[in-house]
């Protein structure tokens, strides 16, 4: 492609990327103006009124010169970070009233205010969480009996987290993971070539859930989305820092565990220096630290009750939680078949060995799909809800940087 | 050339022995959905601490009573029991009974299991007064109800009349229970709903009702500990076990704790 014809195929790529901002910042701001009602809270009239005026720069943008649209290309960022921004505030604090949406956080704040207290999460009845954080009774997780959940069923650093902000005073958890969501962002940008800016991170606002009706319903799931993030960009280069960053993900909450197998298939067949002993020394370079990170942040809550501990965290594989799935499962849910929690398991187990086998003979193929396959799998268990795998979409993006950059690279070595 | 052929086949090959182990299993797991609990919080466990008085989290509460009556829900405690207090204050002033309820509405995967499921309560009352009349001014009667929009069938604990009232789209049952201590009795809806000849719904409350007539001026309470959920097939295959050892099934199930 010659120079020219390259400068007008990125230049209406921006120009579609602008549109799409500029609609999408529109249909939010509209949004936040209804439920926030924006004729009784001026914050909202305020930030709707920001929202629709960038929004329609931006559309404006969209078909001036070249020279203005390109030196503004970065302007993107601001009607997305706004909408985001506000959307979560209007919908957390106006439409919810403050509330937590999900057990989730409701636990995970008061077990840190626990630990700011000295007292183990592992071993108290956390119910009282739910009334602190208005929790509604159908965000509740049942159990087939028709009891709670009321255990803390994550790793300990799905609260530990929120420790420095307790201690602060910050009174909304919904806060921290949109100080994550926003670094996500941020990653992706920096490290994105900048012809792709900033069309890479339309994707992330096909739709508002990923970025704002989650996070503000609080999902929690951005904060081992970070270190992941982070772990795609080091692991080629930084193997210890990446496995120091994988421990991080996996201290958070379980998803990133099924990661696990194809992560040391990565290591061991991006191994340019073939020989099993320098696979074997890669793999433990990024393990060797990921699992003294996950054990470092997790025995001091083990010590006292280690079973407790160890049952807490695989309660949902080993609890007896009702059938929820927008994956197959739904199916029995429905009424269609009748097959129990233990046929989707065996599935899971099954499409696990089936993608983690082909990941291997097909490496070459496949390398880069990598980070969309834990979603896969988890859309076959008995409990698959649409945040086990929208969240793996930032992740993708990671991966379509990883390849975009090697492929410009293989094309560079080429001409050269 | 074997690497080639591996990698040439290995993708459908291993593909069709997930498909051929899940039809396996499928096959051999049949019957196994676990249909979701169709009473939610059975304990009475979850409580919500609000600014008045607390609160059941997951049971809605209803109530119907004068400017001068007074209703509260309380957790306690009695011989060991964690209980649900519901409280009626009844000011004789005005012409009409004091309710108060327990509610859960329910459909889909729910409802199809309360259908097929055999329902307990563990609750403790005070003497009912309605033996002759369910309706007379002294009655203080604690119900287990169930309305579908169209039909209501209502199991009242009398202190010893047993029988059943039949009304179009109403029916009355009334369950002889002992007061002062603590009772256990048993529903089976969907036999209830064949008895009446009436067309399973898609939606139906539940209510556990306390109500107080308008002649029983002043404070009264009714107990309730847990219910109790077992699956008709299990049950018969317990009523079963129950009768072999020449027990009455009911007499097994009040001993159960």
């Amino acid at each position: 492609m010659s120079h020219f014809n390259r400068v007008r195929y990125e230049s209406f790529i921006l120009r579609l990327s602008f549109l799409f901002v500029g609609q999408f910042s529109l249909y939010e701001g509209f949004q936040d103006w209804n439920r926030g009602r924006a004729d009784i809270h001026p914050e909202v009239a305020v930030a709707t009124l920001l929202i629709y005026a960038v929004s329609l720069f931006i559309i404006a943008l969209s078909l001036m010169p070249d020279a203005t649209v390109f030196k503004l290309k970065d302007f993107a960022l601001v009607p997305l970070v706004l909408a985001t921004i506000t959307s979560v505030y209007v919908v957390a604090e106006i439409a919810y009233k403050g509330s937590y949406r999900t057990d989730v956080l409701a636990f995970s704040h008061y077990a840190a205010i626990l630990v700011t207290k000295g007292l183990n999460p592992y071993t108290q009845d956390l119910t009282p969480a739910l009334s602190m954080f208005a929790v509604q009774p159908s965000d509740l997780t049942p159990l087939s009996t028709g009891n709670y959940l009321a255990t803390f069923q994550y790793p300990a650093l799905h609260f530990l987290v929120f420790v420095p902000f307790v201690l602060l005073g910050l009174k909304d958890m919904r806060w921290v993971l949109l100080i994550f969501e926003l670094a996500i962002i941020a990653v992706l940008y920096v490290k994105c070539p900048a012809n792709l800016r900033p069309m890479l991170i339309l994707p992330l606002y096909a739709g508002s859930d990923l970025m704002i009706n989650f996070t503000a319903s609080s999902v929690s799931d951005m904060l081992w989305v970070l270190p992941l993030v982070l772990v795609a960009f080091t692991i080629d280069k930084k193997p210890i820092v990446s496995g120091v960053l994988y421990g991080i993900a996996c201290a958070v909450k379980q998803p990133p565990w099924l990661l696990a197998p194809f992560i040391i298939i990565y290591l061991v067949r991006t191994q340019h220096t073939k020989g099993a002993r320098n696979e074997l020394k890669r793999v433990a370079e990024f393990i060797g630290p990921a699992l003294a990170l996950f054990f470092f942040v997790n025995l001091p809550f083990a010590f006292g009750d280690a079973l407790g501990w160890l049952r807490d965290v695989v309660t949902p594989v080993t609890s007896d939680l009702v059938t929820l799935s927008q994956g197959p499962a739904v199916l029995s849910q429905v009424g269609l078949i009748d097959v129990g929690r233990a046929f989707y398991t065996i599935l899971t187990i099954g499409v696990l060995v089936v993608l983690v086998t082909n990941y291997y003979i097909y490496f070459d193929q496949l390398r880069y799909v990598v980070w969309i396959l834990p979603g896969i799998i988890l859309w076959f268990s008995y409990r698959a809800l649409t945040s086990y795998v929208i969240y793996w979409i930032p992740l993708m993006l990671v991966s379509l940087i990883l390849w975009y950059n090697s492929t410009n690279n293989h094309r560079r070595r080429r001409s050269t | 050339m074997k690497v080639r052929h591996i990698r040439k086949y290995f993708a459908t090959v291993s593909v069709g022995i997930l498909i051929l182990v899940a039809a396996f299993a499928f096959a051999n797991l049949q019957g196994t959905y676990s249909v979701p609990p169709p009473i939610l919080d059975p304990n009475f466990k979850l409580w919500a601490d609000t600014s008045t008085a607390p609160q059941l989290m997951v049971w809605g509460n209803e109530s119907v009573k004068g400017p001068f009556d007074r209703v509260a829900i309380n957790e306690t405690v009695d011989k060991g029991r964690n209980a649900v207090e519901l409280g009626v204050f009844q000011s004789g002033e005005g012409s009409g009974w004091v309710y108060e309820a327990l509610t859960q509405t329910l459909d889909g995967g729910r409802l199809s299991a309360l259908f097929g499921a055999t329902l307990g309560l563990w609750f403790m009352k005070e003497p009912c007064h309605c033996d002759d009349d369910p309706f007379n001014r002294t009655a203080v009667t604690l119900a287990v109800e169930v309305n579908d929009g169209i039909h209501t069938l209502s199991i009242i604990f009398s202190d010893k009349y047993a029988g059943t009232l039949a009304l179009l789209n109403h029916r009355i049952e009334f369950k002889p229970a002992p007061s002062g201590t603590w009772a256990f009795e048993e529903f089976n809806f969907s036999k209830e709903y064949a008895m009446a000849h009436w067309l399973l719904p898609n939606t139906l409350t539940f209510r556990i009702i306390f109500g107080v007539a308008e002649g029983s001026v002043g404070w009264h309470y009714a107990y309730l500990d847990r219910i109790t959920i077992t699956s008709n097939s299990l049950h018969s295959s317990q009523a079963a076990i129950s009768n072999l050892i020449l027990l009455p099934a009911t007499l097994t199930s009040r001993n159960s704790n």
